[in-house]
């Protein structure tokens, strides 16, 4: 784990960028570098992943289940029918357990694997 | 060579090279020895006659030019060892009679010699389409290419190794055998096509080129008199095919997730006081026992009793037993095809065998096994036909996915469990399916079968390309462990795929720690199904088409491991085209590249 804390880890992202484009790029794990976990939160995103399977994943000498949740903004509450459908389209084919709405006026979709990420968005 | 046989009883006096009094002698002295004094004492005289010889320069050296007109070279072409296996008995043999007479595997085969050879004896086998074993390509181009010799001086046997569920089956051996005789050569043995049940075919034809070489090589006058000191095959408790070793099954892991639609395991086996050695490149020879269920079916499906004692090869069983764990009742072959047409009297069968139906006959034995026939052709069948026309039980090699240096006394595998709906049916891929259900604790009857083809260079500095999509991953998993226990300073490189990164990246918590510790240089994935076009390892070639030709320039060692009918050909023609692109080369000049790598063992591929 890292030992600066998140003040450290933002001064040093050269704004916020990282190495999420390298992360993001890399096949052989579909979770973040650690500090990029700490990163992506600044973008409406944060990793997490499944707990009931990683038991049973290590055992399989599988990662953990890694995936994200990403939020999007509805200013003043409102959206057309035409972007309901639209993002229960991209819910549909990318998130897990369907298009989800905050009582803060945001839509989140849970369980976008990594290398879906930026179709998602 | 059974090993039931005592070790050696005294020759008769007229082959051995003493007078009556010391013979007599002998008698006495080794009448009361039990097995161990008699070893002590083959050793003790061997170390005598050692120290004689020497002191003394041999007398008889000018004899070499006559034994060597007379030699017969014994040649093998193996993908699994069966052929190597065959030749190595028949050569024993052989030598056991003291007749003169070299083993060569057929890429260490001098083509030049070929023109003078007089006496030659060939087991070769014969790959899926219709292929030669790896270590057999350049020898067997040469042999059918323009710049084969006549030969007319020469006298050949062949013996072809084959697998009768495919339609080339021991075409191989054919094409050598016709060959040879087109060149001039004369047929000294007839060629035999041996199936899957090796011995039944082998055995005769090995008897019958042994006596035939007892008669045209039998020296003028004996030179010396050589009796083996022991049989071949009893080596210091050597676990083999015929004797295998029960090991314990450690672990059987399930390593693909939740979500895979692919069962594929990780087993670990105890080879603990078995004295069982191998190395990274080897195969572990599992002898399994059929599903049950399958069993089952097959004697309902015939209306047959499988409690019903059926003698057979001089053994009485009950159906069951023979059913269970002596046939083999999952794989079609063409023979039983052709038996059970004319027990249904099936005219759709019988067309299906007809010279021009070969695809369809093919496509059938590839998409049905035998309960499949048995259901959609209905036929009577009495029990003892059944078990004389299905082949014998063989058991299965699989790549040890482990290094010694690492495990210890054990041995790992990777298995995939092979198993899917035919209409509301279950079937299953009887061996993988065995394994798979085995409880931690269950005990196998294992067997190690050496692959000399498939090693990590000797010289430790050199790189290594690993190339194992799917379960073909397995010896890399025994390769990359080996090279980090003794520090090889070489680079190693990895190429896998699978459809699914998340679900099916075997071992990816190994290779994500051996990428940190850099026991692991570079790991390139094809996950086919993450995106909307398939990409396979072959792609990853081509994309990394550049460094690859560097590597290969530098002296690197390339590996190939899985699948044998699409992936190792699709592979074979990126790296054709990888060497052509970047080492500026012709096609031509591109496939020499690809041979001269072969034949320098440097091009290496375990392939099923």
């Amino acid at each position: 784990m890292s030992v600066h804390s998140v003040e450290d880890i933002k001064q040093q992202s050269s704004r916020l960028r990282g190495t999420l484009q390298q992360s993001l790029a890399n096949p052989i794990t579909g979770g973040l570098a650690d500090d990029d976990q700490t990163l992506i939160k600044y973008h409406g995103s944060y990793q997490q992943d499944d707990r009931d399977v990683r038991d049973e994943r290590r055992r399989q000498k599988l990662e953990p289940d890694y995936s994200f949740m990403i939020r999007t903004r509805t200013p003043g509450g409102v959206i057309t029918p035409a972007q309901w459908l639209k993002l229960d389209a991209i819910a549909t084919t990318y998130a897990e357990r369907g298009l989800r709405i905050t009582t803060r006026q945001a839509f989140q979709f849970h369980g976008v694997i990594k290398g879906d990420l930026k179709s998602t968005m | 060579m059974s090993p039931a046989n005592p070790a050696v009883s005294l020759t008769t006096l007229a082959q051995t090279p003493l007078s009556a009094e010391p013979y007599a002698q002998i008698a006495r002295l080794v009448e009361n020895l039990d097995s161990a004094g008699l070893w002590w004492l083959s050793g003790y005289t061997a170390g005598l006659a050692r120290a004689q010889v020497s002191a003394t320069p041999i007398a008889t050296v000018n004899a070499n030019d006559a034994v060597e007109r007379t030699r017969l070279t014994v040649v093998y072409g193996s993908q699994t060892g069966n052929a190597r296996r065959v030749a190595e008995a028949l050569v024993a043999k052989l030598e056991g009679d003291g007749l003169p007479v070299r083993l060569l595997r057929a890429d260490a085969y001098p083509t030049r010699e070929l023109k003078d050879e007089r006496f030659l004896a060939i087991v070769i086998s014969t790959q899926g389409d219709g292929d030669p074993p790896d270590d057999a390509r350049a020898l067997v181009e040469f042999i059918d290419g323009k710049r084969a010799p006549q030969l007319s001086q020469l006298r050949f046997a062949v013996l072809g190794l084959g697998d009768s569920s495919y339609p080339q089956f021991c075409a191989i051996g054919q094409r050598l055998d016709a060959r040879l005789e087109t060149l001039g050569a004369q047929r000294w043995v007839a060629r035999a096509d041996a199936d899957l049940d090796i011995d039944r075919v082998a055995t005769p034809w090995s008897s019958k080129l042994f006596a035939e070489a007892k008669e045209a090589l039998k020296p003028r006058q004996p030179l010396a008199s050589v009796t083996p000191l022991r049989p071949h095959a009893i080596a210091p408790v050597a676990w083999t095919r015929e004797r295998p070793f029960a090991a314990e099954l450690l672990a059987n892991q399930r390593i693909t997730g939740r979500g895979s639609d692919r069962d594929i395991r990780h087993l670990e086996l105890s080879l603990e006081g078995a004295g069982l050695d191998y190395e990274p490149g080897d195969a572990l020879g599992v002898w399994i026992e059929n599903p049950p269920a399958l069993v089952q079916a097959i004697a309902d499906t015939l209306d047959l009793d499988a409690d019903t004692a059926i003698s057979h090869d001089g053994e009485s069983l009950p159906l069951r037993d023979w059913l269970g764990r002596k046939c083999e009742i999952t794989r079609l072959s063409r023979p039983f095809i052709a038996t059970h047409a004319a027990h249904a009297g099936s005219d759709t069968l019988n067309r299906l065998l007809a010279p021009d139906q070969r695809e369809s006959l093919t496509a059938l034995m590839a998409q049905s096994q035998i309960i499949d026939l048995l259901q959609a052709h209905p036929g009577a069948w009495a029990a003892e036909a059944l078990v004389e026309s299905l082949r014998p039980l063989q058991p299965r090699l699989y790549s040890i996915a482990s290094s010694r240096k690492i495990v210890g006394d054990e041995a790992h595998l990777t298995v995939a469990h092979v198993e899917y709906r035919h209409g509301n049916a279950e079937r299953w891929g009887a061996a993988s399916h065995h394994l798979a259900t085995r409880e931690e604790g269950a005990s196998l009857p294992v067997f190690i079968e050496r692959n000399e083809r498939f090693r990590l260079p000797a010289d430790a500095s050199r790189d290594v390309i690993m190339i194992g999509p799917g379960t073909g991953i397995a010896p890399f998993r025994g390769f990359v462990q080996e090279r980090a226990s003794i520090g090889a300073s070489g680079r190693n490189w990895l190429l896998f795929g699978n459809p699914h990164a998340r679900y099916d990246f075997l071992y990816q918590l190994e290779w994500q720690d051996a990428l940190k510790r850099g026991e692991l240089l570079r790991l390139d994935l094809a996950f086919s199904r993450d995106q909307a076009h398939k990409v396979y390892v072959q792609h990853k070639l081509r994309e990394h088409g550049r460094t690859l030709f560097d590597w290969l320039e530098s002296g690197a060692h390339l590996y190939v491991c899985g699948d044998a009918t699409r992936m190792a050909k699709d592979v074979h023609a990126a790296l054709l085209d990888v060497i052509a692109e970047h080492g500026g080369k012709s096609a031509e000049d591109a496939s020499d590249y690809l041979n001269g790598l072969q034949s320098q063992g440097r091009y290496a591929r375990d392939v099923y």
